[in-house]
């Protein structure tokens, strides 16, 4: 008889979905019953220990709320990126999504979108499909950067991804990622965290100084219009860099 | 979407969440109101599950991308041991500390992932909403939970022997 994997036990302590054949073994299995019981103990004792953490000052709901509405006006007096519109080069089955600066959770493939009740997230963000609608093979964020620095930080990369980078004409930098990536934008700053799938970074040639991280070592660095290439390079030629991730 | 509705409903778990996450009350703080200040500058609507599901992943990720934890955690035990209660005995109190150093320290030997897994669980997330939040399929998050509780309590129990 083949006993239930303890992702299957914590599944039926925790109440979520499992086959019907799952409560039928555990029903005449009373290995299984007990492994239950001691998941179930398991997590008592877990989320006693858990609670030692929530000592701290008591939550001033009424304080906090006025610290939000401080930094929400303060951010809708800041000057804002432009918004961005749609990227019209990306290869045909490439879905863009094109965000100000800061939207960066209304990626359409990120889990987010089921969270919502609308289709989109109101407001500054714009999202365009290709015209036959096929499911997204990459995205990406766009954003407007006038002047000054950014700088592009690649987590979970695996050995061997690709990731190309390229100096474009113009104010847009543009990060395009495996359709599992997330991104999350700042103020001149992009982390990706990327799922896999090739990576194309177009860096506007004006600004400076820009410095492309991946896995939390610099690869490139353009600083006082010099280059500094740390990275495994597969090629390069006057308008960019492709490089492989290599071994951390 | 009602400002305050929405806050009172969702900021004390979420700074709960948040302290449990990155050990300091102060960090916690921050980053649930840059959460609310999120949801709010980019218009999120959705139901109230949806929107503390929001709340909270953006926490997250606000906290992977801007705290380095472990380091954070380790300077917080050295500078902060838990201030006594009113009226508590100092027994009592260097207990709560001791239980507390503890838990922290058991968090710090989980990957980043696992610690998230285990307490948006513990924040009563299901595992659909804690999958798409961590970005792992949901049918993998009870493998995932089991490791990560296992470790934590044996973390846990060690440093009580230690
Ligand atoms: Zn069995």
């Amino acid at each position: 008889m083949t006993h239930l994997d303890e992702g299957t036990i914590l599944t039926i302590r925790d109440h979520g979905l499992v086959d019907a054949d799952a409560h039928e073994h555990l029903d005449r299995c009373a290995s299984c019953t007990s492994a239950l019981a001691a998941a179930q103990g398991r997590a008592d004792a877990v989320a006693r220990s858990l609670r030692a953490l929530d000592d701290g000052p008591p939550i001033d709901v009424d304080a906090a709320k006025a610290a939000v509405r401080r930094r929400l006006d303060e951010r809708r007096e800041a000057p804002r990126p432009r918004v961005p519109g749609v990227y019209g080069s990306l290869g045909r089955a490439a879905l863009l999504v094109a965000l100000a600066s800061g939207a960066v959770y209304a990626l359409p493939n990120s889990p987010l979108r089921g969270w919502l009740a609308g289709d989109d997230v109101p407001g500054r963000s714009t999202v365009e499909t290709t015209a036959d609608g096929e499911p997204a093979a990459t995205e990406g964020v766009e954003l407007a950067v006038p002047t000054g620095g950014l700088s592009i930080a690649l987590t979970t990369a695996a050995m061997g991804q690709r990731v190309e980078v390229r100096w474009v004409d113009g104010d847009r930098l543009t990060v395009e990622a495996g359709a599992d990536s997330r991104y999350q934008v700042s103020d001149g700053r992009v982390g990706v965290d990327l799922g896999p799938g090739d990576v194309r970074i177009d860096v506007p040639a004006g600004n400076e100084p820009i410095i492309v991280e991946v896995n939390g070592r610099m690869i490139l660095q353009r600083v006082d219009g010099g280059l500094v290439v740390q990275g495994d390079v597969l090629s390069s030629d006057p308008s960019g860099i492709v490089f492989t991730v290599g071994q951390r | 979407m009602d400002f305050d509705t929405t806050f009172e409903a969702h900021y004390p778990g979420l700074v709960r969440y948040c302290r449990r996450l990155t050990g300091d009350p102060d960090a916690a703080e921050d980053v649930a109101q840059e959460s609310f200040v999120r949801l709010f500058d980019h218009g999120i609507e959705g139901t109230a599950d949806g929107l503390r599901a929001w709340l909270f992943t953006t926490a997250t990720h606000l906290v992977r991308d801007r705290y380095r934890v472990e380091t954070n955690r380790r300077r917080l035990l050295e500078e902060n041991p838990v201030e006594p209660t009113t009226g508590e005995s100092p027994d009592r109190s260097l207990e709560r500390s001791e239980d507390r150093a503890r838990a922290l320290a058991a968090l710090d030997t989980l990957a980043t992932r696992d610690r998230e897994i285990l307490l948006m669980r513990y924040s009563g997330f299901s595992y659909k909403e804690i999958a798409e939040s961590v970005g792992v399929a949901a049918t993998s998050i009870g493998t995932l939970l089991a490791r990560a509780e296992a470790r934590f309590e044996e973390a846990c129990v060690s440093g009580e022997a230690a």
